[in-house]
């Protein structure tokens, strides 16, 4: 029987592959529903009832729909708190405090200089647009600030959050997969002894290399 | 115990945090940093956030930042004081939970960089980049299109009741309108201004203001 739990775009999308990740870290299986951006689908009258943003990924179960990655990712986490890894949203609320705490320095400090690096180094070229020297330098150095105080965060503490990997680990691998692997930036992570040591940690965990797969299936 | 809250009373992400804890009537005390001076970059405050940014929480031995993190523990710490903030089965909490994330990462980034370049910039004597300034308005003007939209559905965004995810637009939208003359784009929308004459309406966002006033 076909799983009620539906996730729509292209897994090679950073937003996706985040929710992709979860799910897989969950144990939950769940449907991929192609999404094809370079013809605008995500943009269609269609998809935009389920993302009226037009962004991807969307999610549908037996008992929702929803958008937003992040909040897909905290969705499965608390319907299937006893499926796969069962503290990868906290076990109790300070647990699930700083793991907030984490994935909202993700969101706020980490992915948007992330975001603009990877697509310029890594999505501009493949689409033959012109990168911007200007962007990346600006960008470069603000993700090199941001790293300097995971590297101290993460010389106190296993993970982000706490000795535990989380959902806050989990929201960086999608950018820092391309950074490292598709944008020639892995210095970034290497040249910080901390952030090497946790960056090496998470992306082999299996949920990942199975998300990487399916990435590569993709294309 | 008294939630020590860090950061100056007039800027948006602290309010976030004031606005949910004057609903949950939780006691805070406002240690107040002085932007302007450079407080958030001083080695005493990077000890509450490494990253320089207000607010910081601290709550007995319990330190936190991140506004919305900050909002989130607090909802469900007080869940059964004041409004229901979270929604009440999964799917409601989950409802909240994507409209506050909608706010963060389609909404925050557009009023920040508009108020930044109409209203910060020129009141520090520097020029504002005008051209980013329409950009940020065009692409805001989309997104409240959207709002328009939900909000013609139910007359929070999550649902039927406030929620964090209207809470947390309060701050940027107060910036908007009052201080960055762009009420218009609020005021233009029918729905959108129904709702946020509603939220700025309430009890807790009003004494906020007028601690603010101070």
């Amino acid at each position: 029987m076909a799983t009620p739990v539906k996730v729509h775009g292209p897994p090679l999308s950073t937003a996706v592959s985040r929710v992709l990740a979860c799910l897989i870290e969950k144990d939950v299986p769940f449907q991929l529903i192609p999404v094809n951006m370079a013809k605008g689908e995500h943009k269609s009258p269609d998809f935009l009832k389920i993302q009226p943003f037009g962004q991807v990924p969307a999610f549908q179960d037996e008992a929702t729909s929803l958008f937003e990655s992040r909040a897909i990712c905290r969705y499965i986490c608390e319907k299937y708190p006893e499926k796969g890894n069962k503290g990868l949203y906290g076990t109790n609320p300070l647990a699930k405090a700083s793991i907030d705490q984490w994935v909202e320095a993700e969101g706020q400090s980490f992915n948007p200089p992330s975001s603009v690096l990877v697509f310029q180094l890594a999505f501009a070229p493949r689409m033959k647009l012109k990168q911007d020297q200007s962007l990346i330098s600006q960008n470069e150095a603000k993700l090199e600030k941001v790293l300097d105080v995971y590297d101290k965060r993460l010389g106190e503490s296993r993970f982000l959050a706490g000795d535990d990997f989380s959902l806050a680990d989990l929201s960086h691998l999608p950018n820092a997969h391309y950074l490292v692997n598709a944008a020639e930036r892995g210095e970034l992570f290497t040249s910080k002894k901390n952030v090497e040591r946790w960056w090496g940690e998470i992306s082999s965990r299996d949920s990942w290399k199975k998300v990487v797969d399916m990435q590569k299936q993709s294309t | 115990m008294v939630v020590k809250v860090y950061g100056p009373i007039k800027a948006a992400c602290p309010q976030r945090v004031l606005s949910c804890l004057l609903e949950k009537d939780v006691d805070f005390q406002i240690l107040h940093i002085d932007l302007d001076a450079g407080d958030h970059k001083k080695p005493d405050f990077l000890l509450h956030q490494p990253f320089g940014q207000v607010p910081a929480i601290e709550d007995g031995d319990f330190k936190l930042f991140e506004s919305r993190a900050i909002i989130r523990y607090y909802a469900s710490k007080y869940e059964n004081r004041g409004p229901n903030l979270l929604g009440n089965t999964l799917e409601e909490r989950a409802l909240v939970d994507q409209w506050l994330e909608v706010e963060a990462h389609n909404f925050n980034d557009l009023v920040y960089n508009l108020v930044l370049q109409l209203v910060i910039l020129p009141r520090m004597g520097k020029q504002g980049d005008s051209a980013l300034a329409l950009t940020c308005q065009q692409k805001l003007e989309k997104v409240f299109d959207i709002y328009e939209q939900r909000l013609s559905a139910s007359a929070y965004l999550s649902g039927d009741s406030f929620t964090l995810a209207d809470l947390s637009h309060q701050p940027g939208i107060r910036y908007l309108v009052e201080d960055a003359g762009m009420g218009h784009l609020v005021s233009q929308r029918k729905h959108v201004n129904a709702w946020w004459d509603t939220i700025s309406n309430r009890p807790a966002w009003k004494k906020l203001m007028e601690l603010a006033s101070c």
